[in-house]
Formats: C-alpha cells, sequence, structure tokens
C-alpha cells in the first residue's frame, strides 16, 4: 500500500483543481466568487494564497476541501475524482485524504485535547472497530501532541488552553490520519505575532513531509516561506508578483524532492 | 463509535438540558405508570363487585334438569370449574306486612335469586356482601353458613321462610333484620291448560322473616333483589316462571372460552347425567347455555372498556407532552452545536453519522427519563397510601375520601406489561421527536456551518 502509494506520487499531484466556478445567489444579484480556478499541487509542496479579503479564499478551500461543490470544473485529489464521488465517499475523502487547520481553531470544547486529536480516527473507524485500533491510535496521537509541543497536556479541555496551543491541537488533529493534503485557513489570523511565528515555524516543519499543504494568509512574510506563492484575485489564481520574481526556482527543486 | 462517544459527552456536558428532557419524559411516565394502576386498580374492585355478585361460568339447561346433579356433573366433567351452585331466578313482588300506608308504601318489583347459601359462598363469596358497613360492619346473618335459618321458635314451627334482602329494598320498605315482609310468590294453577291464558296463573303472598341484608355497591341490584333458598323458589315459583342454571367458579376467570369448550366436547354426558328425565331430552332441547358474569354485565363491561380507552388516550397525549421536551432539547442543542456539526462534517463524518449523535442524545435523555419514571411510578404506587396522606397534608383536603369510595386504601394494580408498553412507546416517541432535530442536524451544509460566526 504504502508502496503504491509512493510510486503514485511521483506522477499524480496530490491535489488537482481545474476550471472551478462558483457563484453565490442573493435574491436578485450572483456574485461570482471563483471563475475559472485553476490549481495543481505536488506532493510535498507548500503552495500559499494570499488576496484581498473576500476574494474567495475561504470558498476555495470549501471547494476544494470537499466542503461544498463548485457549480462546475473539476476536483481530484491523490488522482481521484472528488465531485463524481458520492457523499458518503466525500467524507470518507475528508477522513482519510484531507487535513484541516482553520482561523478559530474549531476544536471541540467537550473533548480533551487528546481526543480532539482522536476525532478523525474514532470518526474513521468503522462501527465496532475502535477498539482494535484504539491504541495504536492513542499513541500517534500522543506522539503528535508532543510533536507540537504539548506532552502533558493531553487532558486539558480547549478552554484551558491558549490560542497558539489550540491551534496546535488543531495541527496535530489535521495530521492524526496522515491525510494526503492539509488546508490551513489563516492559521495564525487569530494569534498575536510571537504566536503565530511558533506555529508557522510547526506547520512549515510537519505538514510538508510526504503530503501538500494549501495555505491562505494574510501574513506576506509566512506566504514566503512556502514553496509557492499564489494570489487570488477576480476568480482565478495567478503567481504572486513578488514571489514570480524572486522564488520561481524554488518549486522545481521542491517538487523534485 | 465516535456517534455513542461525542453524544455522551454532550450529554454530560449540558446536563441542565439532559436534566430537563428526561425530566420531562420521566414525569410523563410517572404520572401514566400512577394514573393506570389507580385506574387499573379501581376497575378490577368494581369488576370485583359486579363479578362476585355473579359469576365465572353460568350454566342454563334448555331442558328440566336436576341442578344438584348438574351442579355435580360440571365440577366432574369440566377440568376448569371448582365450584358449582344452583341458582334459581325469578320475579315478584314485595310489601311490608301490617298497616300499608299509601302514600309512604309503594308496592316494589323484586328480583328474586334462589341459591344455596354455603355453595353460593363458594361460588362467588356470596358472605362478603352481607355485611353491615355503615354500622358497625356487622354481618347482617346470624350464621353465614345457614344464611336463611330462622331463628325465633314460633317462626320456626309455622314453618315461616327466612329471606335476605337487597339494602336499597330495606330502605324502601323501612324494615330491619328481625321484620316480617311479603312476597309474592307466582305459579301455574293446579290443574289448569295450556299457561297461555292470563287466568292459569296465580300469586300467593306469603310472609317471610328478614334474616339479613345485601350490598354488592350496584345499586340498581341492590335495589330490587331478594335472595331465598333456591328449594324453596323451586317449591313456590312454577318452572316455567322460573329460570334455573348452575353457577360456577373457574380457576381462573379468564378460563371461560376453555370451559366451554369443555362443556361442548361432553355435552351428552353432561345432559344424560343431569336431565330429570334424559330419555325426554332430544334435538333442540338437548342444549346448555354457558355465559359468564360479563355477558350479564355487558353494559358495564362495555363502559369500563370504553372508560379504558378513553384514559389511553389521554396518556398517549401526556406522553407525547413529555417527549416534546425531548425536541424542545435536541433542538436547542442543535442550534447550540453548528459549529461542531461542520467540524465533524469536515473531518469526516458523514449526514448519518452527524444525525446519529442527536438521536442517540435523546435517545439516552428518552432512556434515563422512561427509566428513572418508570421506577419513580412504581415506587409511587407501592407506596400510594403515604402519598395520599402527603397530598392530604400538603393540600388540606381529601382527595380520596373514603366514605364515599367504600375502599379503606386507594385500589392499585400494575400490570407490567402495560407498564413496559408505556415506557417503550415513550421511548419510541423520543426517536421520533430527536429524529426532526437530528435532521436538521444531518443536512446542515458544512461550510456554513464551519464559517458561521
Ligand atoms: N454562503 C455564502 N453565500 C453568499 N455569499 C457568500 C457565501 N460565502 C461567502 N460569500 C461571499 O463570497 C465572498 C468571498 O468570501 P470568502 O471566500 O469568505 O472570502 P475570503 O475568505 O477570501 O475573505 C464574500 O463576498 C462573501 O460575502
Ligand atoms: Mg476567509
Amino acid at each position: 500500500m504504502s508502496d503504491a502509494r509512493s510510486a503514485a506520487a511521483t506522477t499524480v499531484p496530490a491535489l488537482e483543481a481545474k476550471d472551478l466556478h462558483k457563484a453565490y445567489r442573493l435574491r436578485q444579484e450572483t456574485i461570482e466568487i471563483l471563475s475559472g480556478l485553476d490549481l495543481v499541487v505536488a506532493r510535498g509542496e507548500s503552495v500559499a494564497v494570499v488576496g484581498a479579503s473576500g476574494s474567495g479564499k475561504t470558498t476555495m478551500i470549501n471547494m476544494l476541501g470537499l466542503l461544498d461543490r463548485p457549480d462546475t470544473g473539476s476536483v481530484r485529489i491523490a488522482g481521484e475524482d472528488a465531485l463524481a464521488a458520492s457523499g458518503s465517499r466525500r467524507a470518507q475523502m475528508r477522513n482519510q485524504r484531507l487535513g484541516f487547520v482553520f482561523q478559530f481553531y474549531h476544536l471541540v470544547n467537550e473533548l480533551s485535547a487528546l481526543d480532539n486529536v482522536l476525532l478523525p480516527a474514532r470518526i474513521g473507524a468503522p462501527w465496532f472497530g475502535w477498539s482494535a485500533r484504539k491504541a495504536e491510535m492513542t499513541a500517534r496521537a500522543r506522539a503528535l501532541l508532543a510533536r507540537v509541543g504539548l506532552a502533558g497536556r493531553e487532558s486539558h479541555r480547549p478552554q484551558q488552553l491558549s490560542g497558539g496551543e489550540r491551534q496546535r491541537v488543531a495541527i496535530a488533529r489535521a495530521l492524526v490520519l496522515e491525510p494526503d493534503v492539509v488546508f490551513c485557513d489563516e492559521p495564525t489570523g487569530n494569534l498575536d505575532p510571537r504566536t503565530a511565528r511558533g506555529v508557522q515555524d510547526l506547520l512549515l516543519e510537519v505538514a510538508p513531509a510526504g503530503r501538500a499543504m494549501l495555505l491562505v494568509t494574510h501574513d506576506e512574510a509566512f506566504a514566503r516561506r512556502c514553496d509557492r506563492v499564489l494570489r487570488l484575485a477576480d476568480g482565478r489564481l495567478r503567481p504572486s508578483a513578488a514571489d514570480a520574481a524572486s522564488s520561481a526556482g524554488t518549486f522545481a527543486s521542491g517538487g523534485a524532492a | 463509535m465516535y456517534r455513542l462517544h461525542l453524544s455522551l459527552k454532550f450529554l454530560s456536558h449540558h446536563w441542565l438540558m439532559t436534566a430537563i428532557g428526561s425530566f420531562f419524559v420521566g414525569a410523563s411516565l410517572v404520572i401514566l405508570v400512577v394514573v393506570m394502576a389507580v385506574m387499573d386498580g379501581f376497575q378490577e374492585r368494581l369488576k370485583d363487585t359486579v363479578s362476585g355478585a355473579s359469576a365465572d361460568f353460568i350454566v342454563t339447561p334448555r331442558f328440566a334438569a336436576d341442578l344438584d346433579r348438574l351442579a355435580v356433573t360440571l365440577k366432574s366433567n369440566i377440568p376448569q370449574v371448582v365450584e358449582a351452585s344452583p341458582f334459581e331466578q325469578s320475579l315478584s313482588f314485595v310489601q311490608r306486612t301490617g298497616k300499608v300506608d299509601p302514600l309512604e308504601d309503594k308496592l316494589q318489583y323484586a328480583q328474586v335469586y334462589g341459591i344455596d347459601g354455603w355453595r353460593e359462598q363458594a361460588v362467588n363469596r356470596f358472605g362478603e356482601y352481607l355485611w353491615d358497613r355503615r354500622h358497625g360492619n356487622r354481618l347482617t346473618v346470624q350464621d353465614i353458613r345457614e344464611p336463611f335459618k330462622v331463628y325465633d321458635a314460633l317462626d320456626a314451627a309455622a314453618g315461616t321462610r327466612g329471606v335476605i334482602i337487597g339494602s336499597g329494598v330495606r330502605n324502601e320498605l323501612r324494615v330491619v333484620v328481625g321484620d316480617r315482609i311479603r312476597i309474592a310468590a307466582l305459579r301455574r294453577k293446579k290443574g289448569t291448560g295450556s299457561g297461555s291464558e292470563a287466568a292459569d296463573y296465580d300469586q300467593d303472598w306469603l310472609v317471610f322473616r328478614v334474616v339479613g341484608i345485601y350490598e354488592s355497591g350496584n345499586s340498581e341490584k341492590d335495589a330490587h333483589c331478594l335472595f331465598l333458598d333456591w328449594r324453596v323458589v323451586q317449591e313456590l315459583w312454577s318452572s316455567d316462571l322460573r329460570r334455573s342454571s348452575v353457577r360456577c367458579k373457574l380457576k381462573s376467570s379468564d378460563d371461560f372460552d376453555a370451559a366451554r369448550r369443555a362443556l361442548g366436547a361432553r355435552i351428552e354426558t353432561v345432559i344424560r347425567d343431569s336431565a330429570s328425565r334424559p330419555e325426554t331430552v332430544t334435538g333442540f332441547d338437548a342444549a346448555l347455555l354457558p355465559e359468564s358474569w360479563k355477558t350479564e354485565n355487558q353494559t358495564l363491561v362495555r363502559a369500563i372498556e370504553s372508560e379504558k380507552s378513553m384514559i389511553l388516550i389521554i396518556a398517549f397525549l401526556i406522553v407525547v407532552a413529555g417527549t416534546s421536551s425531548i425536541f424542545a432539547a435536541q433542538w436547542l442543542l442543535v442550534s447550540d452545536k453548528i459549529r461542531e456539526i461542520g467540524i465533524l462534517r469536515a473531518l469526516g463524518a458523514g449526514v448519518e453519522g452527524v444525525m446519529s449523535i442527536f438521536v442517540f442524545n435523546g435517545f439516552l435523555m428518552g432512556l434515563i427519563g422512561s427509566v428513572g419514571g418508570t421506577l419513580l411510578g412504581l415506587f409511587v404506587v407501592k407506596k400510594i397510601d403515604s402519598v395520599h396522606e402527603i397530598v392530604k397534608v400538603v393540600t388540606g383536603r381529601d382527595v380520596f375520601p373514603s366514605d364515599i369510595y367504600l375502599f379503606s386504601s386507594i385500589p392499585t394494580r400494575v400490570n407490567y406489561d402495560d407498564v413496559l408498553r408505556y415506557s417503550v412507546a415513550a421511548l419510541f416517541c423520543t426517536l421520533i421527536a430527536s429524529a426532526i432535530p437530528a435532521l436538521r442536524a444531518g443536512l446542515m451544509d458544512p461550510a456554513r456551518a464551519l464559517h458561521r460566526e
């Protein structure tokens, strides 16, 4: 299985979107948010998307993350056509192939840090299959929590953690099932600069190892630390002016790595 | 099993909502269990009163039968019959003796029952109805084994017979035990023709001594009944003016159908062994009619049944009202958990998964409520008299005056099958009540749920 995966990785991109269109209809007017968006993210690559507020970055993540459907276009996750799949298959793909980190952490307040990290694993387990996996998954979740610097905080609830710590739990949760693509929608948008810096380091360190990362941010410095920077404007993605000039070579080397 | 896991987490973190949701289901079940137990208790007492005055199994032959032999035959041929006693029924008039005041003393019609005092006691606890409950709770006959015995030496010498009269008859005639009354015995004139002419019949006014008072609680019956020894009725009333039966007690009053089938199977033996002249009993005459106290009291039985279905409808509405609290609690919970629903969907939970969480939630609330409510209800039923005392003290009024109901304690009867049915029905209602909020949760758009501020 892992052999097949790594073999496929060389040829099939982790995420591929073609000609995405999405418009919201409000009473009489129709606002077109995405108009022919194309994107390919290779395995191991981190891509940052910048753009004005309201330009449709979150909408784009909803489409690519299979949380919503575009009006037209195609989305492929590790080669699989996500729009042709059934609702339950799409849920399964979100569970196993995709990870999410949101601006407002979106942890479940009723669960401890450890249980939050374990949540995707629990959701993905068959009806009576959890007890067989529990030990292995718990060990993995503990290791991830230690990796994001939260060893010893496993039983703490989100309310007992700071913003930066919550986001670290969210990162561990996004990684627990080793997804193909990690989506981050302004992951540091709600943090003070110092904390943000730590979270950024962590994301760039852990996320792209063998997978793809799509990062939406307002922080130009953070964006520039990614392999590629794209700008969302007029419903399309274009290489960012600064990025096109300074790091054109990074893409080639990052993609080959 | 994240569904159950999250459901339990939501329940324990929102314990106030859980408590409120379960409380109303529980309260509705307490009401249901207690009300139905008291209703059933009353019905049972009422049935007891009526069926006690009647019998489980009443066999009336179309042919002339020796009732003593019929009783023995039924007892030995029908396995369900435990006791059997002869029974004669006819009509009459009664009047007080001495000077009759035309304004005060109306001529009373009466149902005449001829019984064997002691065997009747075995069939339907006849003796229990011979008590004067209002005045010192005394037995009104001298000796329950010989209820019709006349103790006055002069009367005994003169051959005056004893009669037990209904309490209503006593009130109308203004007599007490020991007084004499006149009873009209109806008979065919000796040596007359076919019996189709009015002139063929006659009445004899005979004097009886009141030896006991009967009170069943069924006022209609108490107002018009006279009990005589069955041989006296046979002697004084012509056979075509009375109905002769044998009344039986069955092992259980539910055995009626089995007893009727057994009678059908042994009909020839029963007829041969009980008919006065078996050789004359053929064709149309060779018939016995089995009845129960239910066929004798059809109106009352039907009234009880319809009352019971009324109560059940009300009970159902109580449960629906109780379980609607689950609906409200679940709806609030879903509104409160929109963000979490979005998170779960993003992490890969399907529509079914999210729905299950909330259905489990409602179901668990319902389970807590219905188990708790059922147990509490059963406890209240067990301690109903103490609860009654508390209610009396708290409200300052007796909600259950014993002199009106004639029972010293509140009658209850717990039908455990019914109790189980109520709690299962309540659970089923909570499932339905939580299905709609759960559907709302499941069908929520995950993208919007996640980004709702
Ligand atoms: N569900 C929706 N219905 C209508 N309009 C929406 C909806 N979601 C987003 N929009 C609109 O789409 C535009 C893009 O939103 P969004 O993708 O959140 O932008 P960004 O994340 O880049 O700030 C905004 O103008 C927003 O008002
Ligand atoms: Mg946004």
